[in-house]
């Protein structure tokens, strides 16, 4: 085997492995259930304030770590209805709709992919740690993207009328929505930790490395 | 001598504080570029394809009369390979069903995201025609055996642990560890391919 394909092989050897450790580790429920309140901390505020016209709540049943549940209900039904029951002097009760996502499909499964390239990625801890930290920011707020596209189209539904958005941005909300599978999620992680990881130098080195075997 | 001032429109720089730091933002954004311009220029190669890809994968094409062939073929082949291992399965359209468990090939499954992935990776590698279709022929026969496999074991999976790591090994196994080999198989690929003699040109 040559010098170039023998490191790589490594680099990915240690790729799986690592990954298979994480992998194991956000499994345990205890850290998912973290990881999970985590990730719903910022992202709720974010979400309160991008869809202004619905009260939302996120939370997890504490059974399920892969679970977030999106309650959420129109703000101007809520008015309407405090307004009846203030002139009717009576109580109401206001229900609100539930919707979940998959917290593992949606973040935790492709972060852990994109700490596992980073970790054995050739950098200096200083780097590497300034580095990832502006990738999660970016990979986070790609899957926040992602779940603001999805309520979105879900307050765009008749029945739950919250928004009313025009049908040609729905369509492109919907169509957006529907390219943002897992395999993008994958290539997501890859461009990132593409952009992240090489630069010109490091990267003249690979390609010269690639061009020695040839000579 | 204290120089006179010049009358006149007031120059950009001092018109306010937030030109300045756009003007800041645009260098330091030109100097990050300009440090990673070859890599850009990949990423552009390839996220190109990949494109091209998606608006095929979501095409009307192949959506209405490619997906379901397809999704079947590859479903009757992992059933025959595990009825070769004693399972007493069945093929209705894309899914594998047996007594206890099913599974249903979907849009996603296919493997054909990684396949992509490792195709593109070879066409932007600046390597002869001969050499890439060599490539592309061999590493997609292989990613395609392996997504077979990998359907198999997830049916084997499936039906004997619970859900919860049967879903582990669909996302993590699947699709993540899948990724990883076609662009280990890229990087196989690139060695093999940088190691052939150039071609010879006859002098006269």
């Amino acid at each position: 085997m040559s010098a170039f394909l023998r490191p790589a092989l490594k680099f990915f050897l240690a790729f799986f492995l690592l990954y298979a450790v994480l992998t194991g580790i956000s499994l345990i429920p205890q850290v998912g259930f973290f990881c999970n309140n985590l990730y719903q901390q910022p992202t709720e505020p974010i979400l309160k304030r991008l869809l202004s016209k619905a009260y939302l709540q996120l939370k997890t049943d504490g059974t399920d770590p892969d679970t977030i549940w999106i309650e959420y209900a129109s703000k101007k039904l809520v008015m309407e209805q405090m307004t009846q029951a203030k002139e009717g002097q009576r109580s109401v009760m206001v229900q609100g709709i539930n919707s979940y996502v998959q917290f593992y499909n949606l973040f935790l499964t492709f972060y852990l992919f994109f700490i596992a390239l980073m970790v054995l990625s050739p950098l200096t801890f200083w780097t590497k740690m300034g580095r990832m930290a502006i990738g999660t920011v970016i990979f986070y707020g790609y899957t926040v993207f992602k779940v603001w596209l999805q309520l979105m189209s879900t307050f765009n539904e008749p029945e739950i009328a919250i928004y009313n958005t025009g049908e040609f941005a729905l369509r492109i909300i919907r169509s957006t929505l529907s390219g943002m599978t897992l395999g993008v999620n994958i290539l997501v992680v890859l461009v990132l930790w593409i952009v992240l990881v090489f630069n010109k130098d490091n990267w003249a080195a690979f390609m010269q490395k690639v061009a020695s075997i040839r000579s | 001598m204290p120089k006179k001032k010049k009358k006149g429109p007031p120059s950009p720089t001092k018109k306010s504080n937030s030109g300045i730091s756009m003007r800041t933002l645009f260098q330091q954004a030109s100097l990050w570029v300009q440090a990673r311009h070859p890599v850009l220029k990949f990423l552009l190669g390839f996220i190109g394809c990949m494109v091209l890809f998606y608006i095929f994968y979501y095409s009307a094409l192949y959506g209405n009369h490619l997906e379901g062939p397809f999704l079947h073929a590859q479903a009757s082949i992992s059933n025959l390979l595990l009825r070769l291992l004693g399972q007493g399965t069945e093929v209705f359209g894309s899914s594998i069903a047996g007594t206890d468990f099913s599974v249903d090939l979907k849009n996603g499954c296919d493997g054909l995201e990684a396949i992509a992935i490792f195709i593109s990776g070879i066409l932007i590698f600046p390597v002869s025609f001969r050499l890439k279709a060599r490539g592309i022929g061999w590493g997609v026969f292989t990613l395609l055996i392996l997504n077979l496999l990998r359907i198999a074991g997830l049916y084997l999976v499936g039906l004997h642990f619970p859900p919860a790591v049967f879903e582990v090994f669909h996302v993590q196994g699947g699709f993540v560890i899948f990724t990883m080999i076609s662009v280990i198989l890229w990087f196989a690929w690139m060695n093999w391919a940088t190691k052939q003699p150039p071609p010879t040109t006859e002098k006269e």
